[in-house]
């Protein structure tokens, strides 16, 4: 199996329109990207008012956008984060979601072992160090496509995702954020010393090569008319706030 | 008249998820009501679908639409039956 390799990134609304492109297309491909700038982005089941502290996100001038997929708002850290994301037809995974997920989950732990560390799976999406959190995943599945995509974090300001991600009504304290650095790590924390996103790049593609052969690729023509059309749906209040 | 409010209300689940109910009864029956959490479900739109089908239904009847709905959909974080108990108790109340 030949995988397009995407080197993609952008703002928040661009990468959500281009990982939505993907799972309308459905070629195989395995992306890598940032958020630039820093963004939010929260599950597609989310309530923004319930997950998001708005008041910081808007103090900090960072964009709150919803994803396609489930679970849980993150803090994407334009110099501390890389998301990855994997589309293809089901027949290319564990058709059972849960063993999709730990089949996918493989290309994060080889990051995480690339930098010498141990990485433990956990619950059905985690990736952890010693016991903390350094990745998330979510997933959807539609018209015979997955998508997956997840975040690794090796610089991540976690005292800025502690102030973004609280609830409003539990606000910023110490105790808050004591509770996110004990339950939430970076690859560089973890190595003790600033680890930077080249590195993280090449351990990526490394690491998920176990999917099979991957050769550099773009967009088609027809990906990018989606990518234009569902850039204004995650630009939108609408969409972003919809629930 | 009849007196009517939103009703919300925010639960853990087992699984250590946050499933979030905002409800609204008007003369016995759901008016309006919103699913939400860090949950996930297969496929997604289960849960928009469930919204819509239980505009109109009183308490009693919670439990067959959720069942009904989300029979085939595979939800990761929470249970049916939390989802159930959930709506059916605002639905409920007072």
């Amino acid at each position: 199996m030949r995988w397009r390799l995407l080197r993609l990134e952008g703002d928040a609304a661009f990468n959500m329109a281009v990982d939505e492109a993907l799972l309308r297309s459905g070629v195989p491909t395995v992306r890598f990207y940032r958020f630039m700038p820093s963004a939010v982005t929260v599950g597609y089941f989310q309530r923004v008012e319930s997950s998001v502290n708005l008041e910081e996100a808007e103090r900090l001038g960072v964009a709150v956008v919803r994803r396609i997929t489930g679970g849980g708002a993150v803090y994407h850290d334009e110099r501390g984060e890389l998301t990855y994301s994997v589309a293809g037809p089901l027949n290319l995974f564990p058709r059972d979601v849960r063993e999709s997920f730990r089949y996918l989950c493989e290309g994060v732990m080889g990051v995480v072992r690339w930098f010498g560390l141990e990485p433990q799976f956990a619950g059905v999406n985690d990736v952890l160090i010693g016991g903390r959190k350094v990745s998330g995943s979510a997933q959807t599945r539609e018209r015979g496509v997955l998508l997956q995509h997840g975040t690794i974090m090796y610089a991540t300001d976690l005292e800025t995702l502690a102030k973004l991600i609280s609830p409003p009504r539990e606000k910023l304290s110490d105790k808050g954020l004591r509770s996110v650095l004990e339950r939430v790590t970076t690859i560089g924390r973890e190595l003790g010393r600033e680890v930077g996103f080249g590195e993280v790049l090449e351990a990526a593609i490394d690491s998920f090569s176990f999917l099979g052969e991957m050769e550099e690729g773009a967009l088609t023509e027809e990906e990018w008319k989606h990518v234009e059309e569902l850039e204004e749906k995650y630009r939108s209040r609408r969409w972003n706030f919809r629930r | 008249m009849e007196f009517q409010e939103m009703m919300r209300k925010v639960m853990r689940s087992r699984s250590g998820k946050t499933l979030e109910v905002i409800l609204e009864v008007k003369g016995g029956r759901i008016s309006h009501l919103t699913i939400s959490g860090d949950f996930m479900a297969f496929p997604s739109q289960a849960i928009d679908e469930l919204e819509r089908a239980l505009v109109g239904r009183k308490a009693e009847e919670v439990e067959g639409v959720v069942k009904e709905v989300l029979r085939d959909a595979e939800l990761i974080g929470v249970e049916v039956d939390e989802i159930i108990d959930t709506i059916r108790e605002l639905a409920s109340s007072r």
